[in-house]
């Protein structure tokens, strides 16, 4: 296999990122609808209890966890896209 | 008093957990190495893919728990009767007590089945001849519990070494493994150690062969555990979410002899999958193991085996992948169908290159693939169809306008029988064949009412397939220009048709005629 080399390596990282940071949102949303299609809303005869709860109080803080991560994911792609600028400048 | 609908609760957790699942596999197989690389370059260390991992874990443990609640829901009515809608109506200390014994058990049945595993252990470097019948026991106790999931899930999860589980396959254990993966409870490292075994080939002789290690598997028992996953629909499917691309390769090439059935388990998984989303995703792992950057050519003489199961899993795949519409204006109905027309297009690119390289002197297969026989694939997945109500009907109906529509000859496999030059009118038909992807979303469309005839009137999908069929025939085979979707000012079906065809030849046409295609999935 070819090594891999600093810029091809940033490249793919970078599309990667992009790709994340797409999956990342469509859990999210899959999560979200999900809930409020099959559990409904919190008071829902759907899902009532402690444990509804729980669950609600859980799932925000992963939702907003997970919000959190595509902030990280975009701010890595950054750092990428500046090693991949740097590289295209003229060597001397 | 507390209620739940059980039935909502199973949905929601099967849903999320499996693309939990999902998006883990994509992190560990993907993510990471590309993570790892670019810091191999010199550039900072990043634990990017481990906080992910973390944060879809616990989004997947507390999903998973909601499965649990329903069923304490339904242990508190004890088999009763449930209310309307599978409503459930309970104290919620019932509920507690219920849940907290379902876990207790599950943990103990799971520990338990761990201890017995853990009797194979010091087995692992005696050599066979010398204690043969050693392993036997232990694997007659597993059969005891071939019914109990999370015992059998605790003790395939404890074998750590591939001559292990392979002892415990070769001397019965097949039901127990089945079983295990039903729970959804088996680990990735074991389904990474269950589909190396399936790569490797089977060798003669087995446990009662006085020549052979009585670890081996025969190609009898090989075959049995691909036929018994593909038969369970359940196992199948975790099984299924649970594997890579790279393991999908491994089994499907390991042992070409197998290679049709595991597409049937794929297939058998394909058919449980609940959202579009899920469908793509499980079409996207199987084109990069199948035909992905690095993967064995198949040759004619392979395609002819192989092409019956393969084109049934992306024709199921296809169906269930378009999702429904929800802006019915005419701009968002023409949106919708260049989004499903790209997608379908994209999903089966892989696929199509594949068939097409496998023979690209013959005209007529380059003329068939070019011009859109892209939806041939949906000739041969009749007997599975989608669990939900509303998909059944709309998967139903497409099938049966495309099988009727389409004539009863199989053209992609008559020409590998060296039929070439049988279809002269190969436009007409490609133009037949374009119509499998679009008639889904023509069903998709009636059943939110929101098709109408040339007079103006809804055209309305029964259930019945033998009558949906017709009804699709009559609208595809009528004046397209007549018909409209959306209301008075809503779009023409011909102009949908179009939006839909011409993004999904494009995709097709770009991967076989880029040498160096590779889809936005891999």
């Amino acid at each position: 296999m070819a090594e891999t080399t600093p810029p091809r390596a940033a490249y793919w990282l970078d599309q990667q990122l992009t790709q994340l940071i797409a999956k990342l949102d469509v859990f999210i949303r899959l999560r979200t609808d999900q809930r409020k299609a099959l559990l409904g809303h919190p008071h829902s005869d759907n899902w009532q209890g402690a444990k509804r709860r729980n669950f609600d109080t859980t799932f925000k803080q992963q939702h907003d966890a997970l919000v959190a991560l595509k902030t990280a994911a975009a701010s890595l792609q950054k750092s990428v896209a500046q090693v991949l600028a740097d590289d295209r400048k003229p060597h001397h | 008093m507390v209620s739940a609908i059980p039935e909502n609760l199973i949905k929601y957790s099967a849903t999320c957990t499996a693309a939990a699942q999902e998006l883990q596999n994509w992190v560990r197989s993907v993510l990471t190495p590309a993570l790892l690389a670019y810091q191999n370059t010199g550039q900072p260390c990043v634990d990017l893919d481990g906080e992910v991992a973390v944060a879809i874990s616990r989004a997947y443990y507390t999903d998973r728990d909601v499965h649990d609640v329903a069923r304490a829901f339904q242990a508190t009515q004890h088999g009763g009767a449930l209310g309307p809608g599978g409503l459930v109506r309970a104290h919620e200390s019932d509920v507690d007590t219920a849940y907290t014994q379902l876990l207790a058990q599950n943990q103990a049945k799971m520990r338990a089945g761990a201890a017995l595993a853990a009797r194979l252990t010091p087995l692992q470097d005696l050599g066979d001849r010398d204690n043969p019948d050693a392993a036997r026991p232990i694997v007659e106790e597993l059969a005891k519990h071939a019914n109990d999931p999370y015992f059998c899930a605790g003790f395939f999860n404890a074998l750590t070494l591939q001559p292990l589980l392979t002892t415990v396959l070769a001397l019965g254990g097949i039901p127990a493994l089945i079983s295990a993966y039903s729970s959804g409870a088996v680990s990735p490292h074991t389904t990474a150690m269950v589909a190396a075994r399936i790569g490797i080939p089977a060798v003669v002789g087995g446990p009662e062969s006085p020549t052979s290690p009585f670890y081996r598997m025969t190609s009898e028992q090989k075959a049995q555990l691909l036929d018994a996953l593909a038969a369970n629909p359940s196992a199948a499917y975790h099984f299924a979410k649970a594997l890579t691309p790279a393991e999908v390769r491994e089994m499907f090439y390991g042992d070409r002899q197998y290679s049709g059935k595991v597409m049937a388990v794929l297939q058998t998984a394909m058919n449980c999958e609940r959202s579009p989303q899920a469908a793509r995703e499980l079409m996207h792992k199987v084109s990069l193991g199948l035909f992905g950057s690095g993967a064995p050519k198949l040759s004619n003489s392979d395609w002819k085996s192989l092409i019956g199961p393969v084109r049934a899993f992306y024709g199921t795949g296809m169906l269930n992948s378009v999702p429904a519409p929800t802006d019915f204006s005419r701009d968002g109905l023409e949106e919708w169908e260049h989004i499903a027309g790209a997608q379908n297009g994209e999903d089966l690119a892989l696929f199509l290159k594949a068939l097409h390289d496998s023979q690209p002197d013959d005209a007529l297969v380059k003329s068939m693939v070019q011009g859109g026989y892209v939806n041939a694939v949906f000739l041969l997945a009749g007997p599975l169809e989608p669990e939900a109500w509303g998909a059944k009907i709309a998967f139903s109906a497409a099938l049966g306008t495309v099988q009727s529509v389409v004539s009863a000859n199989d053209p992609i496999i008559e020409n590998l029988g060296l039929s070439a030059g049988r279809y002269p009118d190969t436009d007409g038909m490609n133009e037949k064949l374009a119509l499998g992807g679009f008639a889904q979303t023509l069903t998709l469309l009636a059943m939110r009412n929101q098709l109408r005839d040339p007079s103006n009137h809804l055209v309305h999908l029964t259930g019945d397939q033998a009558t949906d069929r017709n009804t699709l025939r009559e609208v595809l085979s009528g004046d397209l220009t007549r018909y409209t979707v959306g209301g008075t000012d809503g779009a023409r079906v011909s102009e949908l048709l179009d939006a839909y065809k011409s993004q999904e030849l494009e995709a097709g046409f770009k991967a076989i005629t880029s040498p160096h295609y590779s889809p936005p999935y891999e």
